[in-house]
């Protein structure tokens, strides 16, 4: 399988995956009921995938599970206590029928032992595992037919009525533990742990999928999310319909539409005006996209791309004696790299080269940008201060789209209305702000009164 | 009157900080004791604004490090001292020899360990005495006896050692228990405070021979500090970076006529770097600690304020240059109220767009420049306002080098009078062949 190229960079500032006590992406879609499914989870969360019929035949399963109800069937102790037991595959645990001396048998009456708790702990989880999942594909069976679910249900009926497991199946029993006499819990034991022991770990890994099915179907119904379309990559489209950045509280949407022939936004926007939420909004969708993930968006189509780069929170990296210009300069080194082995990529550079002279930002930006048009495969999304670079690269004809998120002043405060519009912003609030927080009043009092002393 | 200064200037010039790498807290650190350690904390939290003071504190370190003493002391053990002055004292010598004999009944009844720990405490007692002897004879050897400057502390010492009733204290450990019962009530009761006195001035002397060994280690010169009304705030003359060992040094006079020194440069030309050193410098200078300059003379201030790596605070919802513009309101108010001060501020307003950028830098700079007793050192990447700067009589513009050699940038550190014209930003791109890769 073809999985999309990510790094490191990328999804820390997508915040895929939390740091501590910040949300993150992965936290949003993980309500899966086992510590096994949210692994599954995470492993679809570091490889998104690059192939179009398999993020659709994903999103196909998700579509299904978001128009059901359903429960995991199984609580999450019972799998957890079945795993554990698992874990343990030395023979010499397993439990002897033949040593049950009188003093065995006394002892036994006063407190089992430790080792026959744990088999006897083990082989009821897994009694009460294959109960329940016998119970949910009972109910299911009718259902699930012709759906997108339908191959990986079979599987898991087909691994809960195999042969196999004969002899489990004919001590499951609806009470919390069946009665078991020794000598069938040391056969039971051999079976589950040791003779069918692959078997059953397989059975664990499609229930684990299944978790990772309800959990994600579940945050699409409850949130309201909407499946994206993933196209064949050659066709460029990328878009957009009511795209949101689905932490922040109140998010306000936006229309995004790049293609072959304009795969280059260029976005302006004064400091406060949404223009880091807008493009990490358009990255984690198009990210959740290539998973088969419901996004936080009204309609979303997308050719799938080779790989993802974003550039939008570069750590200034002083200790290792790097500037923040040369990490910057660096990180478009690695996406020109990419780009030229031929990868058709989404790009994103938040308010690239600021941190050198604006000279140099300004020649650095047009002709970066200029270059970028040359890959007509790949879209960028790039976002700057210098609107003079793009006021530059509007005379020329290439295929940049120029929309810019607006500020209006009401009074002396300024609002942001974070709906995007065609064209360059000519904002210049920043010393509105400096006025409004009274800064240069302030010096000027303080040289007036120093005066009026002397 | 205090130093003023905030938690963002501590952090940029990474002051404080024994866990921290590279801080200046650990780059002074070789103290002997815990109190010695908390004593260099406290000192570092706390500058002097009072220029006697500071040349005291830098008179003594300098007397301390020509003497070339040494401070002979167990960490564990002055600790154990310095807790066991803090318990309770007996209310007389027979209940104190009451009490020792307790301590033996209970060893020997249920093996208890009061008596063991009690003796060690003593123990612990007389070897930091001891320590403290042998400093003092240190002093004396070694201690030229007109303008000694830690005459004050010496005496101290000296007065508690050679108090007869200490002198005369001959035993040795283990300790009987009339003599253990005769060194509590001695310790705890008799000289308590001469003893808490002396523990206090061995840190006060840890600290400063620690001081002293890293100034003469690392070559570190004593600034001189005045608080008369003269014209030159801030006169330093080759400073270094004082926890590197080859780092290129730069001379500057910032004075009354000169107040504001507007500086530009490349980005990896080490602009930042100079405004930590100055920053720093100036803080260990109001410390009456060393710096790494070949002269420094200063103007008592009254608090620094740097304004060097202002984080993106997202998760409040501002925008750098909003965190920005914070930072320099709350140093316009500390300015503006009157009191003296050293302002670094290193590319600001780098979080707008060109012009807003040029307009803020220009006013701001224009504004702070007027006040004459307060320095400032301002740092942009916007040439085009210094070149609008040029010509304000209270304006130096300075710049960090950049030197071509060939295709590849140097830089020299040697900061040079006027504004730059390097561009190398192009160039770096140009060298990393990033054009062509997308050719």
């Amino acid at each position: 399988m073809k999985y999309l190229k990510i790094d490191e960079q990328t999804i820390s500032d997508l915040s895929i995956f939390g740091k501590s006590g910040k949300s993150s992406v992965f936290d949003l879609y993980n309500k899966t009921s086992t510590q096994g499914g949210g692994a599954k989870l995470e492993v679809l969360f570091r490889q998104p995938l690059a192939d179009e019929q398999a993020i659709n035949g994903k999103a196909a399963i998700y579509q299904f599970f978001s128009t059901q109800d359903y429960a995991f069937p199984i609580d999450s102790s019972t799998i957890g206590a079945l795993a554990y037991y698992l874990e343990n595959d030395d023979e010499r645990s397993q439990l002897q029928i033949g040593r049950q001396s009188m003093g065995q048998r006394f002892k036994d009456m006063v407190a089992a032992d430790a080792e026959q708790v744990f088999v006897h702990d083990g082989v009821q989880a897994a009694l009460r595992l294959f109960y329940k999942a016998g119970e949910f594909i009972r109910q299911l069976e009718s259902s699930v037919t012709g759906t997108a679910y339908e191959p990986s249900f079979t599987k898991l009926a087909e691994l809960v009525n195999a042969s196999e497991f004969a002899s489990v199946r004919q001590h499951t029993t609806a009470k919390f533990e069946a009665k078991l006499s020794t000598t069938v819990l040391v056969e039971l034991d051999k079976q589950v742990r040791f003779g069918y022991r692959e078997k059953v770990l397989e059975l664990l890994d499609v229930l684990y999928d299944l978790d990772v099915f309800i959990s994600v179907g579940q945050v699409a119904r409850k949130r309201n999310f909407h499946f994206a379309k993933a196209m064949p990559m050659n066709s460029g489209a990328l878009n957009y319909k009511q795209v949101y950045h689905p932490h922040v509280e109140g998010a306000i949407a936006n229309d995004l539409y790049l293609n072959n022939d304009h795969n280059i936004l260029f976005l302006t926007g004064a400091n406060m005006a949404g223009k880091s939420t807008l493009m990490k909004s358009i990255g984690v969708a198009l990210y959740l996209g290539h998973m088969g993930f419901p996004v936080a968006a009204g309609k979303f189509e997308f050719a799938v791309r080779d790989g993802i780069f974003t550039s939008i929170n570069l750590a200034d990296n002083l200790s290792q004696g790097a500037s923040h210009y040369y990490a910057e300069v660096l990180r478009v080194k690695e996406v020109a790299r990419e780009l030229s082995e031929g990868k058709q990529l989404f790009v994103i550079f938040d308010e690239l080269f600021r941190g050198t002279n604006v000279k140099d930002a300004y020649d650095a930006t047009i002709a970066l940008t200029t270059a970028f048009c040359n890959k007509s495969g790949s879209q960028f999304i790039i976002s700057t201060h210098i609107m003079e670079g793009g006021e530059v690269l509007q005379k020329r004809p290439l295929p940049i789209k120029y929309q810019y998120l607006p500020t209006e002043m009401k009074g002396s405060v300024p609002v942001y209305t974070r709906v995007l519009r065609d064209g360059i912003t000519a904002d210049r609030q920043g010393m509105i702000i400096i006025q409004n927080e009274g800064i240069l009043e302030m010096l000027d009092a303080g040289i007036k009164e120093k005066e009026a002393q002397l | 009157m205090s130093f003023v200064t905030d938690k963002q200037t501590l952090a940029d010039l990474n002051l404080l900080g024994k866990y921290k790498i590279g801080s200046m807290f650990n780059l002074f650190n070789r103290v002997k004791t815990r109190g010695g350690e908390l004593l260099l904390e406290d000192l570092f939290r706390s500058p002097l604004t009072n220029a006697e003071a500071i040349n005291h504190r830098g008179a003594c370190i300098k007397y301390l490090q020509d003497l070339d003493v040494n401070l002979d002391v167990n960490w564990e053990l002055t600790e154990q001292a310095s807790q066991y002055l803090t318990e309770a004292r007996s209310s007389s010598q027979v209940a104190s020899l009451f009490n020792a004999y307790k301590e033996k009944v209970q060893e020997v009844m249920y093996l208890s360990q009061k008596l063991y720990v009690h003796q060690r405490h003593i123990f612990a007692v007389q070897e930091t005495l001891l320590a403290a002897s042998n400093l003092l004879g240190q002093l004396q050897k070694k201690g030229k006896g007109a303008n000694n400057p830690c005459k004050d502390m010496q005496d101290k010492l000296d007065n508690i050692i050679n108090a007869p009733a200490i002198k005369q204290l001959k035993p040795k450990y283990p300790y009987t228990i009339q003599q253990t019962a005769k060194c509590h009530f001695l310790f705890l009761n008799r000289f308590r405070n001469q003893l808490e006195e002396l523990l206090r001035v061995l840190y006060e002397f840890d600290v400063y021979i620690s001081v002293a060994q890293v100034a003469a280690s690392k070559g570190l010169l004593h600034a001189q500090a005045t608080d008369k009304e003269i014209d030159g705030l801030i006169v330093v003359e080759n400073l270094r970076y004082p926890a590197l060992n080859n780092a290129v040094g730069n001379t500057i006079t910032l004075s009354k006529k000169e107040n504001v020194v507007f500086l530009t440069g490349a980005n990896m030309a080490g602009k930042s770097t100079w405004m930590k050193t100055l920053g720093i410098s100036f803080y260990l200078a109001h410390m009456g600690f060393p710096v790494a300059a070949d002269k420094m003379e200063f103007t008592v201030m009254e608090g620094i304020f740097t304004s060097i790596n202002v984080p993106d605070d997202i998760s409040l919802g501002w925008s750098h240059f909003y965190a920005e513009v914070m930072r320099v309101k709350l140093v316009a108010k500390e300015v503006s109220s009157g009191k003296k001060l050293f302002i670094l501020f290193d590319e600001l307003f780098k979080g707008t767009n060109v012009k807003d950028a040029y307009d803020a830098t220009l006013v701001v700079t224009q504004k702070l420049a007027k006040y004459r007793t307060c320095a400032f050192v301002i740092s942009t990447h916007i040439i085009e306002v210094g070149e609008e700067l040029m010509g304000t009589s209270n304006i130096q513009l300075h710049y960090m080098p950049t030197v071509m050699k060939g295709a590849v940038p140097h830089y020299t550190y040697n900061m040079a009078p006027g504004i730059t014209t390097d561009r190398q930003g192009m160039i770096i791109i140009e060298n990393e062949k990033i054009l062509e890769m997308l050719a």
